[in-house]
């Protein structure tokens, strides 16, 4: 057959590498990392006073110094568990939500200005709300971290269910399919790829809420830390902890990258 | 209305005075009657808004009809609900499954036991000439080669009657002519009854039994043609054919008074 076979096999593979490993994409991100931590030291060492930018070689013996005394699990997993059960929550509440209110479309109609709303809502009001309502523990940074990933789900998915193809859903009626064929082979994969796009929204915004939280009123968690360094002048501290936040995000970032990917792969 | 060769016995659809119309607007569709033997290959063209690809929708019952009748008959073995299957211009696939596991909706909804879904579907991959490309997502196939997925599902549903909206509308030329083909070969061999809807006449005359000419506003029936020629058929060499030609042209000019 000359059924323009050739379009598909000559798909060319995308590759990021270059002809070399000194002309890789990877190498030369590392060497301009690499510059600005060295511009960052020499002017910590040369032009500025360190008290105001520290220097990354302070912040990397911070790192190592809070490493060995265990604090830095202490705080990271006080912060990663916060974050963690609010988007959590916010997802598995998001996309029912969410779900629920395609079903309904008259109570989405009735309900949606209090969504849009509440979504327009800078959340970080809602702060000290929480604060008093759940105390200075736990529960508050999860509820911070729910708050600003919940609205994301709902919408996420409520959009996805509205712009479902009908075509294929009108031929598996034809074919006498069921509802419940129809929700497992249509509407779940279709809005899977909807909620993996939430969840790449979401992964920062629950640390946000979490770290908001601790900001507030906390006693331990990464956000603790930078605002307890920030009172005794340590600019060092504050540093170590958006570093440390920034490694965070990033490898959580790339964690549901790949997972997204993994699971949309049919996007060729 | 049955065809050389065929029986004079109950049709496997048969419509009978239905139409159709939208919230209290003109009558898309008036007093259509139509019956459709078994095995029978028809093919309804017509300008566009003449209500052929409603007509296609009433029969499956994605339309409701004002009034009038439609029977699909069942399967010939007797009991069961008739099966009707459907194939858009668009090629509907599932853009995040395979072309088997696309295929495999087919066999999911025709109520063929599970453990025969494998052999089943590797059967319809060589008939339509997709080795090879089992595993390959729609976005990854040719339009032609996406129509050929199509065309497996349906096959895979193993329905009473196939309902084809222009299916190989969006496609170029060449592909068109050559799915056209492949659709012959794949027919001759199961002998299913189809309706064919297109708004290429030279597609209608080379591939169908009988070609239905429809006229718009309101949409209707104004004349009905027994194919010439034999089966088997090469629909490429037909186009050849001097009676090809003229059948064309009458058909043109019955388009033409419709309008």
């Amino acid at each position: 057959m000359v059924d323009n076979v050739s379009e598909a096999t000559l798909r060319p593979a995308v590759r990021g590498s270059g002809d070399g490993f000194f002309k890789s994409l990877f190498f030369q991100q590392t060497l301009f990392l690499a510059a600005m931590l060295g511009a960052w030291e020499l002017a910590g060492a040369y032009a500025f006073d360190p008290f105001w930018s520290s220097r990354p070689s302070l912040i990397g013996e911070r790192i190592w110094i809070l490493a060995k005394k265990g604090d830095l699990t202490w705080h990271m997993s006080a912060t990663l568990t916060e974050a963690g059960l609010g988007l959590a929550m916010g997802s598995v509440i998001g996309v029912s939500l969410g779900l629920l209110m395609a079903r309904y479309a008259r109570a989405a109609a009735i309900t949606e200005p209090l969504f849009m709303g509440l979504y327009s809502l800078p959340r970080v009001a809602l702060a000290p709300l929480f604060i008093l309502w759940f105390g200075i523990g736990l529960p508050a940074k999860v509820m911070m971290s729910f708050s600003m990933v919940v609205f994301v789900f709902v919408l996420n998915v409520l959009e996805g269910v509205r712009s479902l193809d009908r075509d294929p859903i009108d031929l598996m009626r034809t074919m006498g399919a069921s509802d419940r064929y129809i929700v497992r082979r249509v509407l779940l994969p279709a809005v899977l790829t909807w909620i993996m796009a939430s969840f790449r929204i979401s992964v920062g915004l629950a640390l946000i809420g979490a770290l908001v939280g601790e900001l507030i009123g906390s006693s331990r968690g990464l956000g603790w830390y930078i605002e307890r360094s920030a009172g005794q002048l340590d600019t060092t501290g504050v540093f170590t902890g958006i570093v440390v936040l920034i490694v965070i995000a990033m490898v959580a970032n790339n964690i549901v990258a790949l997972v997204s990917n993994r699971l949309t792969r049919w996007r060729a | 209305m049955t065809g050389p060769g065929m029986t004079q016995a109950s049709p496997t659809l048969s419509i009978q005075h239905v139409s159709v119309a939208f919230n209290d607007a003109a009558p898309v569709i008036t007093d259509l009657s139509l019956d459709v033997a078994e095995g029978e290959f028809v093919a309804i063209v017509g300008p566009s808004g003449c209500g052929k690809s409603t007509l296609l929708k009433v029969i499956s019952g994605l339309v409701p009809s004002l009034s009038g009748e439609i029977k699909v008959a069942g399967p010939a073995a007797g009991g069961g609900k008739p099966k009707i299957g459907f194939m858009f211009q668009r090629d509907t696939l599932l853009p995040w499954a395979t072309a088997t596991s696309n295929i495999a909706v087919g066999c999911e909804l025709s109520g063929l036991p599970k453990e025969k879904h494998a052999e089943r579907i590797a059967e319809l991959i060589s008939l339509v000439r997709l080795k090879g490309y089992e595993h390959h997502y729609p976005s990854a196939l040719s339009g032609g080669m996406r129509q050929r997925v199509s065309l497996a599902r349906l096959l895979a549903y193993d329905p009473d009657i196939f309902l084809m909206d222009e299916p190989f509308g969006a496609l170029d030329y060449q592909t068109k002519i050559l799915m056209g083909r492949e659709l012959l070969r794949i027919w001759e061999a199961s002998r299913r009854s189809i309706i064919f809807v297109t708004h290429d006449i030279e597609e209608a005359v080379a591939l169908a039994d009988r070609v239905i000419v429809m006229g718009a506003q309101p949409g209707r029936i104004v004349a009905s043609h027994q194919s010439l020629f034999e089966r088997p058929r090469d629909p490429r060499s037909l186009r050849g054919d001097p009676r090809f030609g003229a059948l064309v042209q009458t058909i043109w000019s019955e388009l033409a008074i419709a309008d």
